[in-house]
C-alpha cells in the first residue's frame, strides 16, 4: 500500500507542447480567419470576391486621382485560393474592368483614348498571372499537406506496432516465467517486463501528443514512479512517493535511456531499501538547468559499509552506469545525510547538445 | 466483483495466453476467447460473459470498435478496450462506442484489475438506475 503526497511540483506536470512560441501564437487570429475563409464554398468565395471588387471600385471612384489597382489583388487572391484558377481569372478581368470604370481620372491622364483600355488589359493579365501562380502554389501546398498527413499516419502506425510487439515480448516473458519455480528467477522476468512497460509508455506519450521528436520527460517519470511503487512496494510497508518534476524536454533516445535508468533506480530502492520496515519514503526529482538533474532518493537502509559500485555493482547498477555514460551524463551514488540512498544523474540539456559529434563523455562519480 | 466471467477478444495468441494467466490470479474467469468480431458476437451469445475485454485491431475486416457497438447494442454488456492505440482519435471513437474502460498495451496486472472493476461497478450502477427508472415509469 502506498500513499502519494502532493507537492508544489504537481503544478508542473501538465505536458508541454514544445515549439509553440509567443510569436507564433500572436498570429493565431490571422490563422483562424484564414481557416474560416478556407472553409467557404467556391460560390460563396466568388460572390464575396465580386462584392470586394465592387467596394474597391467605389473607393477608387470616390478617391479620384489615387490609384487602388493593387487592392484588387485581395479579391483575386481570395477567389483563386478558395475557388480555383478559373474563378481567379474571372475576378482578375472583372477587377481590371472595375478599375477602368472606377477611375474616371484616367481618361484625362492619357493623350490617346485607347490607352486606359490597354492599361486595363495589362492589369487583367497581371491579375491573371497572379491567380495562375497562386493556384499552382495552392496545389503544391495541398500535395505537401497530404504527404505530411500520410507520413504522420504511417509513423503513428509504426509506433502502434512497436507497442504491440512490446506487448507480445512482455507476454512471452510472463509465459516463460510461469515455468520457473524459484521466486528470484521469476522476479528477474518481472523486472524485464517493467523495463518493457517503461519503454512502451514513452512511445505512447510520443504519438499521443503528436510530437514525434521531443517529449516532456516529467510526465513519463511521474507515471512510471507511481506504477513501480504501486506494484513493487514490499509487503507490510507503507510507502510515500514524492515526485517533484520540472517539465524537461528530451529527445526520444535520451528519454528511453533515462526512463530505463529511472526504472532501475526505483526498482533498486524498492527491492533493497525497505524490506522489513513498516514505512518509508521514495523521492524522485527532475530539475532543468544547463545540466539537467534527475535524483532518486529513499530513506531506507542506505548503501552497505565499504560499498564500491565498481566492484559490487549488480546488473541493475551496471546498467545504470552504462546507460548514464551513453547519454553523456554523470552518476553520483551516495548515502543520503538524512539516511537512505541518493542517486543523482546529471545529463546534458537538449539545448546544449548541438552536434552529437561534439559530445564528450563525462565521468561517473562513485562511492 | 470477483469471479466475473470475461470474454477476451484479441487476435494475438500470445497476448491471449498471457491475459488468461494474468486474469486468473486477479479472481476472474475467462468465459471464452475470440479473435474476430463475428466470433466475439457468437461467443457473447453463447457464453453470456459479464464483461468483454476487446482489442481494437482484430483479425478480419471488422475492428473492435464496431464489434463493441454491436455488443453494446444487442447484449448491453460492458466493454473494456485493451489496445496499443493511444492516440486521441481512437480514444474518442472508443468513448463514442460506449467504452466502459480503456487499457493500454502493454498491460499491467493492477492496471487491468482497476479498469475491469471500474467497468463492472459502472455497469452495475447503470443497470440499477435503469431498473429504478423502469419501476418509476
Amino acid at each position: 500500500m502506498k500513499t502519494k503526497q502532493l507537492s508544489n511540483s504537481d503544478l508542473f506536470i501538465t505536458p508541454v507542447r514544445f515549439g509553440t512560441s509567443a510569436w507564433e501564437q500572436s498570429f493565431a487570429p490571422i490563422h483562424r480567419t484564414l481557416e474560416l475563409l478556407s472553409r467557404m464554398s467556391h460560390t460563396a468565395a466568388t460572390v464575396l470576391a465580386v462584392v470586394l471588387v465592387a467596394v474597391i471600385a467605389w473607393f477608387d471612384y470616390v478617391t479620384g486621382d489615387f490609384s487602388l489597382a493593387l487592392f484588387y489583388l485581395v479579391p483575386v487572391v481570395l477567389a483563386t485560393w478558395n475557388a480555383g484558377p478559373v474563378s481567379g481569372w474571372f475576378i482578375g478581368v472583372l477587377s481590371a474592368a472595375a478599375w477602368l470604370v472606377g477611375d474616371p481620372a484616367l481618361s484625362r491622364a492619357y493623350g490617346h483614348p485607347l490607352l486606359p483600355y490597354w492599361n486595363a488589359a495589362m492589369l487583367a493579365l497581371i491579375y491573371g498571372v497572379v491567380a495562375h501562380l497562386l493556384s499552382m502554389l495552392h496545389q503544391l501546398q495541398a500535395e505537401l499537406q497530404e504527404r505530411v498527413e500520410r507520413r504522420t499516419a504511417s509513423l503513428a502506425e509504426v509506433h502502434h506496432r512497436v507497442k504491440n510487439n512490446l506487448q507480445i515480448i512482455s507476454s512471452l516473458l510472463m509465459l516463460q516465467a510461469e515455468k520457473l519455480s524459484n521466486p528470484a528467477d521469476k522476479a528477474v522476468f518481472d523486472e524485464c517486463r517493467d523495463r518493457i512497460y517503461s519503454m512502451a509508455r514513452l512511445h505512447e506519450q510520443l504519438y499521443s501528443n503528436g510530437e514525434f521528436s521531443d517529449l516532456d520527460f516529467a510526465a513519463h517519470l511521474r507515471e512510471m514512479a507511481e506504477m513501480l511503487v504501486r506494484s513493487h512496494t514490499p509487503k507490510g510497508c507503507i510507502l510515500a512517493l514524492d515526485v517533484r518534476a520540472d517539465p524537461v524536454a528530451v529527445d526520444l533516445d535520451t528519454a528511453v535511456t533515462l526512463g530505463l535508468i529511472a526504472n532501475e533506480l526505483l526498482l533498486n530502492a524498492l527491492k533493497h531499501g525497505f524490506n522489513g520496515r513498516p514505512a518509508g519514503k521514495v523521492t524522485v526529482e527532475l530539475y532543468e538547468g544547463n545540466r539537467n538533474q534527475m535524483t532518486v532518493r529513499d530513506d531506507g537502509y542506505g548503501l552497505p559499509a565499504g560499498f564500491d559500485a565498481r566492484k559490487n555493482a549488480g546488473l541493475g547498477l551496471e546498467l545504470v552506469l552504462g546507460m548514464t555514460r551513453q547519454i553523456r551524463g554523470e552518476a553520483k551514488i551516495e548515502n543520503d545525510p538524512a539516511g537512505g540512498t541518493r542517486t543523482t544523474i546529471f545529463f546534458p540539456s537538449i539545448l546544449s547538445f548541438g552536434n552529437s559529434e561534439n559530445r564528450t563523455p563525462t565521468q561517473t562519480d562513485l562511492p | 466483483m470477483t469471479n466475473a466471467r470475461i470474454l477476451i477478444v484479441e487476435d494475438e495468441a500470445i497476448t491471449v495466453s498471457a491475459l488468461k494467466r494474468e486474469l486468473a490470479p486477479l479472481g476472474y474467469q475467462v468465459a471464452a476467447t475470440a479473435s474476430t468480431a463475428d466470433e466475439a458476437l457468437n461467443a457473447v451469445e453463447l457464453h453470456k460473459p459479464d464483461l468483454v475485454l476487446m482489442d481494437i485491431t482484430l483479425a478480419g475486416s471488422v475492428n473492435g470498435i464496431v464489434a463493441a457497438v454491436a455488443i453494446r447494442g444487442t447484449f448491453h454488456l460492458p466493454v473494456v478496450f485493451l489496445t496499443a492505440h493511444a492516440d486521441d482519435g481512437t480514444m474518442e471513437r472508443a468513448v463514442a462506442a460506449g467504452a466502459f474502460g480503456y487499457v493500454l498495451k502493454p498491460f499491467s496486472g493492477p492496471g487491468l484489475k482497476a479498469a475491469i472493476e471500474t467497468a463492472l461497478h459502472k455497469y452495475q450502477t447503470e443497470m440499477e438506475s435503469r431498473r429504478a427508472s423502469t419501476r418509476a415509469a
